[in-house]
């Protein structure tokens, strides 16, 4: 029991703020060198199908706002359908 | 049909080659089992090279002409694959010692690439069938009530899917006269109406492909299988039933709005699953969601590359998974977490691909996604476009994030375990360099891919496809960052989800209890009322011609005296009148 909480204060590499902190940062860089090359003309598709495809970050938007809906409207179908870990073992 | 055509059939044939490795691990050493299942998935792909592209193994059944072994570019592309997967499998569970696994290992990939290379419908159906039956013994491999449910459960699901196609193939052959394993269509050209023949195959594809609401056959059966059999289980059966609508039902509009459909939904189930390998099963529906709108789209390369791609990174993402299970004896995402400190490989491997699953460029995802994304705008439909790349978002979040943030991130579970052993490690590596290496170089994929001439066309690293794809996953991926910074993202909770297999698991079978008990009442009410009305009966007539009926009593004398005197009188009567 002594060892399990010792254990569970290591902290790895990936706990380290300084890794976080540079993880997030080169994130946010990558990021924003992204949505800039959507501004440059002669990198865009040279045969759209459709008009957002000009839009320069439509992607990134697409991206973050899809992200963003699954994760804050998909949690609450757990309150429809969740229930405990039993439910099956009891019935069967 | 001479002793050389019958031979042909068996030895040209790879399934076969592996079907029977499959039984001779049944009798040989235990210990022998996986070298053997090896050497027999190598011999059964030298076979597949050296055979070539063309038709094999012909054979004639009632007047009609079997092919039990066609390859094509679109059965080659599925066979190839089938082999890396089923040789990928063996490497993980080296030394595996369960005979029946051993069998099943090499037994249901040998259906069903029987299924991929059948070039006619009676072939196809066999194979089907073997699929079915053989995988069972996956399901059943943990030997638990609660697995033994769940393969009764699929197998009658995968035998339904067989009586379907049995169905569509006898009335195909009454409509076409032929049992070519070639395009059917759903539609009948002239009228444009169903044909009620090509929709029991459909539906037959549909359940094995998993359908939406068809698909939950494949999250009650696969993760209760064990660590190896899930992995094996998740590739073949849904692939077979890809490699089946690619062949009989390409450009079907219909398939187009339901592979829309399998994409979207199952991303929100796997939000708020708990077991990983269940998420993994769900990411199944969603990736072969892809495949499906590929194929209504006509853009058969982009389902087959596809296919192939994710046959290699979420069986990567599976052993990566199973390989933490294996360690740690969960794949609960609350029982989980912190295992990168000493399993780094497994978490390197793993985010190799997540990475490819997610499709980001330089992976086998990148260069086979794409395909399917542009299939959708070449085809001028927006909205099916803008709704996978919606999809391609939520691929990023439940397999590219969930699965390794889960497993070795995260909150720390305190478990220490060691790293995965070497087969693990070497299968998973394979797969990894497979993930990345045709993903920067993707030629020998595209050289395989059933349409040459389409994909001549087609550059996946040019300026705009990568400005594209980065700017989709890196914004999704900070806003996966933001979430957990702001501690929005919603934490795991041990539970169950309800999902259609709810509807025969508990109402369902509450039902067939019911009826089940309606019936014995009726039948013993029924047999009451008989038995009752025959007692009745008996007693009646014991009570006429029983010992003490009054048939029994003895007749006086005088009784026989007034008779006799009755019918002399008749007699003399009778003389009278002549």
């Amino acid at each position: 029991m002594t060892d399990h909480n010792h254990q569970s204060k290591d902290k790895g590499w990936a706990d380290n703020p300084t890794f976080i902190r540079i993880f997030l940062g080169v994130l946010i860089g990558a990021c924003v060198l992204s949505a800039f090359a959507g501004f440059v003309t002669s990198w865009h598709n040279p045969h759209p199908h459709f008009s957002v495809e000009g839009f320069p970050i439509f992607f990134a938007v697409w991206g973050f706002a899809a992200f963003t809906f699954i994760v804050l409207a998909g949690q609450h179908l757990r309150k429809l359908v969740g229930r405990k870990e039993e439910y099956y073992d009891e019935r069967e | 049909m001479n002793a050389s055509s019958l031979l042909s059939i068996f030895i040209d044939n790879p399934a076969i080659i592996l079907t029977v490795g499959a039984f001779m691990v049944l009798t040989t050493p235990k210990h022998l089992a996986s070298p053997i299942l090896l050497a027999v998935t190598a011999l059964s792909a030298v076979k597949l090279y050296t055979l070539g592209l063309g038709n094999y193994g012909g054979a004639v059944l009632f007047g009609e002409q079997l092919t039990t072994v066609r390859l094509d570019p679109l059965s080659r592309l599925f066979a190839v694959v089938f082999h890396i997967a089923a040789a990928l499998n063996i490497i993980y569970a080296w030394g595996q010692r369960d005979r029946a696994q051993n069998f099943a290992t090499l037994a249901y990939p040998a259906a069903a690439l029987g299924g991929v290379l059948a070039g006619d419908l009676i072939t196809l159906f066999i194979w089907w069938e073997m699929a079915a039956i053989t995988s069972v013994f996956l399901v059943w491999a943990p030997g638990t009530r609660a697995t033994y449910l769940s393969g009764m459960r699929y197998l009658s699901i995968q035998i339904l899917s067989g009586v379907l196609l049995l169905g569509g193939i006898v009335l195909v052959y009454r409509e076409t006269g032929s049992l070519d394993f070639n395009f059917i269509g759903l539609r009948d050209d002239a009228s444009g109406a169903i044909k009620i023949s090509a929709l029991l195959m459909f539906l037959a594809f549909g359940i094995k492909s998993a359908f939406p609401l068809l698909h939950n056959w494949v999250q009650d059966a696969y993760p209760k299988s064990t660590i190896t059999g899930t992995i094996i289980l998740s590739i073949f059966t849904t692939k077979l039933a890809v490699y089946s609508l690619a062949r009989a039902f390409p450009g079907t509009d219909e398939l187009i709005y339901i592979g829309a459909v399998m994409t979207i939904f199952p991303i929100f189930f796997a939000l708020i699953e708990n077991d990983l390998r269940k998420v993994l099963t769900y990411s199944i529906n969603n990736q072969v969601g892809f495949m499906v709108c590929a194929i209504g789209l006509g853009a058969i390369n982009g389902a087959a590359g596809y296919a192939f791609g994710n046959i290699i990174f979420e069986g990567l993402l599976f052993m990566a998974l199973g390989a933490a299970m294996y360690r740690t004896g969960t794949s609960k995402a609350t029982e989980l977490g912190g295992l990168y400190r000493t399993m780094p490989l497994t978490m390197g491997l793993c985010i190799v691909g997540a990475l490819s699953i997610s499709a980001f460029p330089g992976t086998l995802g990148f260069v086979t996604k794409g395909l399917i994304i542009d299939g959708a705008a070449g085809a001028n439909l927006f909205w099916i476009w803008l709704t996978l790349l919606f999809a391609s978002a939520g691929v990023l979040e439940h397999a590219g994030i969930k699965i390794p943030y889960f497993t070795f991130f995260a909150h720390d579970s305190g478990k220490r375990p060691k790293e995965a052993p070497m087969g693990m490690v070497i299968a998973m590596s394979i797969a990894a360099v497979l993930c990345l290496g045709l993903g920067v170089y993707p030629d020998p994929l595209y050289a395989l891919l059933p349409d040459q001439a389409a994909i001549a066309d087609y550059h996946p690293y040019t300026p705009y496809h990568i400005i594209e794809q980065l700017q989709l996953l890196l914004w999704a991926v900070l806003a996966f960052a933001v979430l957990i910074l702001i501690k929005w993202y919603p934490a795991e909770v041990p539970s169950v989800n309800l999902d259609t297999d709810w509807l025969y698991r508990v109402p369902g079978r509450a039902f067939l209890g019911w009826v089940s008990g309606a019936s014995r009442a009726t039948w013993i009410a029924l047999w009451g009322i008989f038995s009752g009305r025959i007692q009745a009966l008996m007693e009646r007539i014991y009570a006429v011609h029983g010992p003490e009926g009054q048939l029994a009593r003895s007749w006086p004398i005088g009784f026989m005296a007034l008779w006799t005197a009755i019918l002399l009188a008749f007699v003399l009567i009778l003389s009278f009148l002549a």
